[in-house]
């Protein structure tokens, strides 16, 4: 991938691909120290449980819930991004990306990922694989997404999403104790139902702050409710110009 | 769910428009783990366990893309950890910083962090019951079911024997005893969630031990040993972060050990004032 080249919509080149998952095996299975799975379950449930209780007790609503973990997740997200810098500076050093100026081997990885598809391979390939143990796959890419404002978007799929695996949302969770019934049609997540990913698309939108891009994201499908995929979608708004004093508070 | 086989909690006791897919998943996870451990010399372990997770992971998805989706609370536990993987210990950690944030955001004083981060921990505790006596079953062939334990001794030992190391890997030290006032003490000498957190000096008594009471209390309520836990620091020259948990179980709980010692039954049958 030389500098220069338009960034393309059929994705990183393959051996690139190639290479970011080799790498990203290799540093899962050497580098990485494991815990059960079950146990982050268990404790994100339990979080989860204990969150909705106080809502709902307090009349606070289902809304208030989802935003809390994005929030939670948010501050997850800033921290996680050095964390996943200082894991993966080698791992950046020999892909053929534009070196920058000062020769640094910084571990700013905006300035090694030449467009946003870049970006969403490494967040799927590296970084899910980093701290999850797995994958989603990439979906409904799009340079200039019409539903999302025209703005570059994709969508992290979870046939099996992280956290869920004995997790179960009562009616008064799942958005179908309105008479409204039907399914959300993609788009929109849904008002009234509980967003058990809301914390993981935190993480994403905190960690890409971290590092320079402004994002939204949402979680359209949940398997919880009944869908046969989970869904995060990403939408780039901007890149933050690097002069800009972070403006978190 | 009018037609579910028998009362018996097996794994294959799935409804039956779903059982299709149950046992194709079944099969399919037994084929992976089977051909894992038939090829060890000729692959590198950790392309075989990373081909196994990848292949389990299919299978998974096989399952779950089936039109008749399995209910997520009727899926078998009984392939053990690896099917819904490992994840990395900086997501535990991640997520526990937060959840000790967002107890001391929540409420003043160390007493009422460590009430929030133990009722976190109970709601683990609860339903780490089921999944521990699965696990401790072993998995394979050979697995022997895990009897359900009577004695206070034995629930503690499943405590620290089972219930530590399917949670974190570690087992803890051995179970000591104040006779004189009957309490219980578990020795944790690293408490991994203590790794991740570090206390400013003006809160120098906060114990994020709390979270390990809690879950150790929440299990043993539902394994019907109700006790109190609580955690005290006591740190030794080379083992700053050791956590001892105390449990004091409730006074029915040693009657109704009095009780099966000399005999008798699990519930009080004459007794006046009943379980």
């Amino acid at each position: 991938m030389s500098a220069g080249s338009p960034p393309s919509q059929e994705g990183l080149p393959p051996n690139v691909v190639r290479q970011l998952t080799a790498s990203a095996d290799e540093l899962w299975n050497h580098s990485t120290e494991k815990i059960n799975a079950e146990v982050v379950a268990l404790t994100y449930g339990s979080l989860v449980a204990n969150l909705a209780r106080e809502a709902l007790s307090s009349g606070a609503g289902v809304a208030a819930i989802n935003t809390r973990l994005d929030e939670m997740g948010y501050n997850i997200g800033l921290r996680l991004a050095d964390d996943f810098a200082s894991r993966t500076h080698s791992l950046f050093a020999n892909t053929p990306t534009r070196r920058t100026g000062d020769g640094a081997n910084s571990v700013s990885l905006l300035r090694r990922c030449a467009d946003f598809r870049e970006t969403a391979e490494i967040i799927s390939k590296v970084a899910f694989k980093m701290y999850l143990g797995e994958s989603p796959a990439i979906t409904d890419f799009a340079l200039s997404s019409p539903a999302d404002g025209n703005r570059p978007a994709f969508s992290l799929e979870f046939v099996e999403p992280p956290f869920s695996s004995h997790v179960m949302l009562p009616p008064v969770l799942n958005g179908r104790s309105t008479s409204a019934g039907e399914t959300g049609a993609g788009g929109k997540s849904r008002e009234d139902a509980l967003s058990y990913l809301s914390m993981i698309a935190g993480v994403i939108r905190g960690a890409l702050f971290a590092l320079g891009l402004e994002v939204i994201t949402s979680t359209p499908r949940c398997t919880l409710w009944g869908d046969s995929i989970s869904e995060i979608r990403v939408v780039l708004v901007r890149k933050i110009p690097a002069s800009a004093p972070p403006s978190d508070d | 769910m009018s037609s579910l086989p028998g009362f018996h909690l097996s794994s294959s006791s799935l409804p039956p428009t779903s059982q299709n897919a149950g046992a194709q998943a079944g099969s399919s996870g037994d084929a992976v783990v089977a051909t894992g451990t038939m090829t060890p010399g000729q692959q590198q372990p950790t392309a075989a366990a990373a081909a196994q997770m990848r292949a389990a992971t299919a299978a998974v998805a096989a399952a779950a893309a089936q039109p008749t989706r399995k209910n997520p609370a009727q899926r078998s536990v009984r392939k053990g950890p690896n099917i819904y993987g490992r994840v990395s210990l900086a997501a535990l950690a991640f997520l526990f910083s937060e959840i000790v944030k967002m107890a001391n955001e929540a409420g003043g004083g160390i007493e009422k962090i460590e009430q929030r981060l133990f009722e976190v921990g109970y709601s683990v505790g609860i339903r780490a019951v089921e999944l521990a006596y699965i696990r401790g079953s072993g998995l394979g062939e050979q697995s022997t079911p895990l009897l359900r334990s009577t004695t206070i001794v034995e629930i503690l030992q499943i405590i620290q024997t089972v219930l530590f190391p399917m949670l974190y890997g570690t087992r803890l030290g051995p179970i000591e005893r104040d006779t004189s006032r009957n309490h219980y003490y578990l020795i944790d000498d690293d408490p991994v969630v203590s790794q991740f957190i570090s206390v400013p000096a003006d809160m120098k008594d906060l114990n994020c031990g709390a979270y390990n009471a809690g879950i150790i209390a929440g299990f043993l309520e539902r394994a019907q040993f109700p006790a109190s836990v609580s955690a005290h620091n006591h740190a030794s020259k080379d083992l700053p972060s050791r956590t001892v948990y105390m449990v004091m179980f409730e006074q029915s709980v040693h009657d109704r050990c009095k009780r099966l010692e000399s005999g008798g039954s699990w519930s009080p049958i004459n007794s006046p004032t009943g379980q």
